[in-house]
C-alpha cells in the first residue's frame, strides 16, 4: 500500500481514536514502578513528554517535526550515557527503553507505530521484574498487562468498547494461564547467563558478613528479613538442634574475628544415626557461603566444602536457588589436622593478663579439657553475666572489658570471650557464626530463618569427641535457644529474668494476645504463600525441573524431547479449549428457515426486510411495492404466522410451508 | 436464488497466519526470552510464556470468529456497462457475536464491521463493470485480524453463484445523433415507424420528449408544438438489428440500447429484432428490461 500523507493521516486518526489514551495510560502505569529508581531529571523529562503526548491527543497539539525529534533523541541518549556510563544493562537499559517509548509517542503515525509501542510496554513490564519479584508487584503488573493487551485489542477491533476490550484481554490472559504453566514447568531451562551480567544486577543485600566483631551480629538482630527457608520432608529438628553453621572464624586480633584458615576440606568424620534431609532455599545475599544444618552429610552439586566443614557455592547466591541438603547432628571426629591445631590455638596479641590468668586457673584445677569448658560456663553463670539485646559499647580490648567490667553482652561477646579463654587454656577453639533457631510454619512444614536469628557460638576440640559445639549463650540464657531472638525480646520487654525462671512462668509471659495471634497467623500464611511462590516460581530452575520430571516418571529427558512433550501438552490444552468453546450454532427452526429463505428471495429483487420489521408489516410493504406478487406474499406470510403462533406441532403443514416457499418465484414485474 | 447460494465457513475453509504486527510480536518475545534467560529471572520467563500462550490462544479466537458463519450474496439491480454494479453480501450469524470482519475481493477491501449474535449484516460490494452480460460475483474472502491484530484469519475464496446483469453501454449522444440522422428525422434508421399514426399537434408542455417536438412548425415560426401520435398495438416501432448494418456488433447493441431507452422515454410502443430473438412491441418497465436483457445477453457470432 502506498503511504501518501493523506492515508497516513487517516490511519493515525483511526488508531489515535481507538487507542490514543489507552496506550498513554498503559505506558504510564507500566512505568510507575520504575520511577523511584530513575534519576529525578529523567522522571521530569518523561513526565513532560507524556504530557505533550496527552495534549496531542486531547488538544490536537502538533508533534515536533523530524529535526526536533532527532535533537531530543540525541540529547536524551547523551544525558543517559552521562548518567549511567553505559546504555546497556538493567538500569541504563530500562531508562533508555522508557525514554525511547516516550519519544516514540511524539511520532506515532502508522498503526505499526502504535503496535510497536504497545509491545515496548510489555517489555517495560518485564524490566520491572528484574528489580523486584514481590507478589504485590506481580498483582499490579498483571493489571498493567491486561490494560496493555486491551490496548492491542482496541487497535485490532475498530470501535471496540472499553469494557469489551478489557474483558477480552482478561479472557485471553486467563485462557493463556494453563498454557503458560505448562511452558513454565516444561520449557527447557538453561543454567547460567548467556552473557556476563552487568554489575548492577545485585546490590544492597544483607546477610552474615565475613567478619565478626562486637556488634556485628547484633546489627542483624532487628532485621526481620528472611535469611533462608528449610523444608523438611520428615520431622523438623527441635530448637536445640537448629544450629545453622555458616562461617568458621579462626583468626583474631583481639577485636575482630576473620576466617583465616579458609582452605578446602574433605568430608571426614564419623557419623551416628541416619542423616536428616531437607531443602534449603536461601534468599539472595550476594555471598557465597551457605547456612547448613550442623554438619553436612554430603556436598550438594554446585557447592564446595571449606575448612571447618562449612559449605559455599561456586558463585555468590544472587538469584533464587534451591538445594537438596542432608545433615548429621551426632558425629565424632578422630584426628586434628596440624593446621587446624595451630589456627585453633592462635592467641591474639591483644590479650590482657587478667584473661590469661583466669584461663590458667581453670586449666590447673581441671583434669580434662571438658572440665575447663565446664568451669568457663559455670563462671558465666555464677559471676552475674547477662544476656542482653542492648549490649554496652566496648573500647580497645573488648574481651577483657566484657569479662571483667560490663559482663553484659550479645552472643558474639560470649562466643569471642569463650574462645579466647579456651585458647589461653591451651584448648583448640574457634568461633562459628550462622543462625540458630527458626520459626516453624505449620502450614508448610518448613522453617523460616530470619536475619535476626543470626548467632555466634564456639567449637572446641575435645580429644574423645573432636570439634564439639559449646554455646555460651545457651548457658546464660537457655531461652534464646528455646524461644529464639523474638521470644527473648518479648521476655525482656515483660521483665522476665533469663536463665532460671520456671518454664511455666516463661510460657505465660510469652503467650500472645488475641490480636498478636491473628497477626502471627496471617504472617505465617502469607509466608507460606510466598514460600510456595518462591519454591515453584522464582527458584524454579534446571534442577527442580529435573526433579519434577523424575517424579512424573521421566528420567534424564533431552531438551528436544522436552520441547516435544511441551508441544504435545499445548496441543492437548488447545484441543480441550476447542471442545469447550465449540460454536453452538442455533439455526432457526424449519418454519423460520423457510420464511428467511422467502425473505431472501424478496431481498434479491430489492425488497429487503428491515431487522425490526414484523412479518405482517413487511408483507404489506411488499404488496405495495410489488403488486404483482401481493397474493403470493400474503399467502405465505399468513401461512407462516399461523404455523408460528398457532399450529406448532403440525409437521405436515411445516413441510407444506417449505414447499410453497420453494415454489414461490420472486420476479419483478 | 435458493439456499445453494450460501457458503458456510467450516474449519477447512479457514486459514490463519501471523500478520506483520505478529512478526513484530515474535521479535519482542525473543528479546524477552533472551533477557529472561540472561538474568535468570523467573517472572520475566513467566511473562514471556504468558505472551506466547496468549498468542496461541488468540489463534483459537481468530478461527472461532469466522467459524460457522454463513455467507450469501445476491446481485443487485441491473446496471449499464461502465456503471458500478452493486452486489449485496450478507453474513448470517447463528451464534455469538463476530468482530472486525473484513470482506475482500482481489481488488477491494471493505472497512471492517461486526455481526452481532444471531443476526445478519449485509454489505454492498460495488464492482466496476466494463462489458455487458452477466457479471459474476468475484471470489470473496472474509478476513479478520481479531482479537489482537497479530494474526489474520481468512476464509478460502468463496465463489458465490450471485450475478448481476449488465446492459450494454448506451451509445453516447454524438454517435446516436449522427447515426439517427439528426434531430426531427421522422424516419431514423433502425426505428421503423411501422404504421405509426400522426394525429396532430398540441401546444408544448414542459416534460415533453424532445423527439416529439415538431421542429417544422417551430422553423415556420409558429411556436413550440408537440406531435401527438396514436399508436395502436399493431402499429409500433421496431428496433431492428439489421438497420444498423454498417456498424460492428457491439456498437449496434450499444445503439439499440440507446434506441430502447429513447423509445421507452418517448412513450412509444416498440419491439426488438435481434438475430434469433424477436420481442413483440410493447412498453413499460418490464418490457424495457426484457429488451435490454436480450441486448445484454445477445451472443455475437463472428
Amino acid at each position: 500500500m502506498k503511504s501518501t500523507p493523506e492515508i497516513l493521516r487517516q490511519e493515525n486518526a483511526l488508531a489515535e481514536r481507538a487507542a490514543g489514551y489507552w496506550l498513554l495510560g498503559a505506558a504510564v502505569v507500566a512505568l510507575l514502578p520504575h520511577v523511584p529508581r530513575l534519576p529525578v531529571w529523567l522522571s521530569a523529562v518523561l513526565a513532560a513528554l507524556f504530557t505533550w503526548r496527552f495534549l496531542m491527543v486531547q488538544r490536537a497539539w502538533p508533534a515536533p517535526n523530524r529535526w526536533w525529534r532527532w535533537i531530543f533523541t540525541a540529547l536524551l541518549v547523551f544525558l543517559l550515557y552521562r548518567q549511567y556510563g553505559t546504555l546497556f544493562g538493567r538500569d541504563a537499559g530500562s531508562a533508555l527503553l522508557a525514554s525511547m517509548l516516550a519519544l516514540k509517542f511524539l511520532e506515532l503515525q502508522r498503526l505499526r507505530d502504535y503496535v510497536l509501542s504497545v509491545l515496548l510496554v510489555y517489555f517495560l513490564i518485564a524490566l520491572g521484574f528484574l528489580y523486584s519479584q514481590a507478589m504485590w508487584l506481580v498483582v499490579y503488573l498483571i493489571a498493567v498487562f491486561v490494560l496493555t493487551t486491551a490496548t492491542l485489542v482496541r487497535l485490532a477491533v475498530p470501535g471496540a468498547r472499553a469494557r469489551f476490550a478489557l474483558r477480552l484481554a482478561g479472557v485471553l490472559m486467563l485462557q493463556a494461564l494453563p498454557l503458560m504453566l505448562v511452558m513454565h514447568l516444561l520449557f527447557p531451562r538453561l543454567q547460567g547467563a548467556l552473557w556476563g551480567l552487568p554489575h548492577d544486577a545485585h546490590a544492597g543485600l544483607t546477610g552474615i558478613s565475613e567478619e565478626m566483631y562486637p556488634g556485628s551480629i547484633h546489627e542483624l538482630s532487628l532485621s526481620e528479613d528472611i535469611a533462608f527457608r528449610a523444608h523438611f520432608p520428615g520431622a523438623v529438628p527441635p530448637p536445640a538442634q537448629r544450629y545453622w553453621r555458616t562461617l568458621v572464624l579462626w583468626s583474631t586480633d583481639g577485636q575482630r574475628w576473620t576466617r583465616g584458615l579458609a582452605t578446602h576440606a574433605r568430608l571426614e568424620y564419623e557419623a551416628q544415626g541416619s542423616p536428616i534431609s531437607y531443602t534449603l532455599t536461601p534468599e539472595p545475599a550476594n555471598k557465597p557461603w551457605l547456612p547448613a544444618l550442623d554438619l553436612p552429610a554430603q556436598v550438594p552439586p554446585g557447592t564446595r566444602l571449606r575448612s571447618g566443614l562449612v559449605l559455599e557455592t561456586a558463585v555468590p547466591v544472587r538469584g533464587r536457588l534451591s538445594l537438596e541438603m542432608s545433615a548429621h547432628t551426632r558425629y565424632r571426629m578422630l584426628a586434628l589436622p596440624e593446621s587446624e591445631r595451630r589456627a585453633g590455638l592462635q592467641r591474639p596479641e591483644l590479650i590482657s593478663a587478667r584473661v590469661q590468668g583466669l584461663a590458667a586457673g581453670w586449666r590447673q584445677s581441671a583434669r580434662s579439657e571438658a572440665d575447663v569448658v565446664r568451669a568457663a560456663l559455670a563462671h558465666f553463670r555464677t559471676e552475674k553475666f547477662y544476656y542482653t539485646l542492648e549490649p554496652p559499647a566496648l573500647e580497645d580490648n573488648p574481651v577483657d572489658e566484657f569479662l571483667f567490667e560490663t559482663r553484659r553482652g550479645y552472643c558474639e561477646h560470649f562466643a569471642a570471650a569463650f574462645v579466647t579463654l579456651m585458647r589461653s587454656a591451651g584448648i583448640p577453639a574457634r568461633v562459628v557464626t550462622g543462625y540458630q533457631g527458626g520459626e516453624l510454619n505449620p502450614s508448610g512444614n518448613y522453617l523460616i530463618v530470619r536475619q535476626l536469628d543470626a548467632h555466634a557460638w564456639a567449637e572446641v576440640w575435645l580429644p574423645d569427641q573432636g570439634w564439639a559445639r559449646v554455646d555460651p549463650t545457651a548457658a546464660i540464657a537457655p531461652e534464646r535457644i528455646e524461644y529464639g531472638t523474638e521470644g527473648i525480646r518479648r521476655l525482656l520487654e515483660r521483665g522476665a529474668a533469663l536463665g532460671g525462671s520456671p518454664s511455666e512462668a516463661l510460657r505465660d509471659l510469652l503467650a500472645l494476645g488475641a490480636f498478636e495471634q491473628v497477626r502471627q497467623q496471617l504472617r505465617l500464611s502469607w509466608d507460606a504463600a510466598n514460600t510456595a511462590w518462591q519454591r515453584w516460581v522464582l527458584s524454579y530452575d534446571q534442577a527442580r525441573q529435573r526433579e519434577l520430571l523424575a517424579q512424573l516418571g521421566f528420567e534424564d529427558v533431552h531438551p528436544l524431547r522436552l520441547l516435544g512433550l511441551l508441544a504435545l501438552l499445548i496441543a492437548l490444552v488447545m484441543g480441550l479449549y476447542v471442545m469447550l468453546t465449540r460454536r453452538r450454532v442455533q439455526r432457526p427452526d424449519p418454519v423460520q428457515r423457510a420464511y428467511f429463505s422467502f425473505c431472501r428471495k424478496l431481498a434479491q429483487i430489492g425488497l429487503v426486510r428491515a431487522p425490526q420489521e414484523g412479518a405482517l408489516t413487511f408483507a404489506e410493504r411488499g404488496a405495495r411495492q410489488l403488486p404483482q406478487l401481493a397474493a403470493g406474499i400474503h399467502a405465505i406470510t399468513h401461512f407462516y404466522l399461523r404455523l408460528r403462533y398457532g399450529d406448532h406441532e403440525n409437521v405436515a403443514a411445516q413441510r407444506e410451508f417449505a414447499r410453497r416457499v420453494a415454489a414461490f418465484r420472486a420476479r419483478r414485474g | 436464488m435458493a439456499d445453494g447460494a450460501e457458503a458456510v465457513l467450516g474449519t477447512r475453509q479457514i486459514y490463519i497466519l501471523p500478520t506483520r504486527h505478529g512478526l513484530l510480536f515474535v521479535l519482542v518475545l525473543v528479546a524477552l526470552a533472551l533477557a529472561a534467560v540472561n538474568y535468570n529471572n523467573a517472572l520475566a520467563y513467566l511473562l514471556t510464556f504468558l505472551l506466547a500462550s496468549m498468542a496461541v490462544v488468540s489463534l483459537l479466537h481468530a478461527q472461532r470468529n469466522l467459524l460457522k458463519l454463513r455467507v450469501s450474496a445476491a446481485g443487485g439491480d441491473p446496471v449499464f456497462a461502465g456503471e458500478p454494479a452493486a452486489l449485496r453480501v450478507c453474513l448470517h450469524n447463528d451464534s455469538g457475536a463476530r468482530y472486525a470482519l473484513r470482506l475482500e475481493t482481489k481488488q477491494t477491501a471493505l472497512a471492517p464491521f461486526d455481526v452481532p449474535a444471531h443476526d445478519t449484516r449485509c454489505v454492498v460490494l460495488s464492482i466496476p463493470t466494463l462489458t455487458r452480460g452477466w457479471l459474476a460475483c468475484p471470489p470473496l474472502t472474509l478476513a479478520s485480524v481479531y482479537p489482537l491484530g497479530i494474526t489474520r484469519a481468512w476464509s478460502r475464496r468463496l465463489s458465490m453463484p450471485a450475478r448481476c446483469l449488465v446492459y450494454p453501454k448506451p451509445a453516447d449522444e454524438t454517435s446516436w445523433q449522427t447515426t439517427a440522422g439528426g434531430t426531427g428525422g421522422e424516419s431514423q434508421p433502425g426505428v421503423l415507424q411501422d404504421g405509426e399514426d400522426f394525429t396532430g399537434l398540441r401546444a408544448y408542455q414542459a416534460g415533453d420528449a424532445p423527439a416529439r417536438i415538431s421542429w417544422k412548425t417551430l422553423a415556420r415560426g409558429q411556436g413550440l408544438h408537440t406531435k401527438e401520435f396514436r399508436a395502436p398495438l399493431a402499429e409500433s416501432v421496431w428496433l431492428d438489428w439489421e438497420a444498423f448494418a454498417p456498424h460492428t456488433a457491439e456498437t449496434r447493441l450499444s445503439l439499440l440500447c440507446r434506441a430502447t431507452l429513447e423509445a421507452e422515454d418517448s412513450g412509444l410502443t416498440y419491439g426488438l429484432r435481434l438475430p434469433g430473438v424477436v420481442i413483440e412491441p410493447d412498453n413499460g418497465a418490464l418490457h424495457r428490461h426484457r429488451c435490454l436483457e436480450a441486448l445484454a445477453l445477445h451472443e455475437v457470432h463472428a
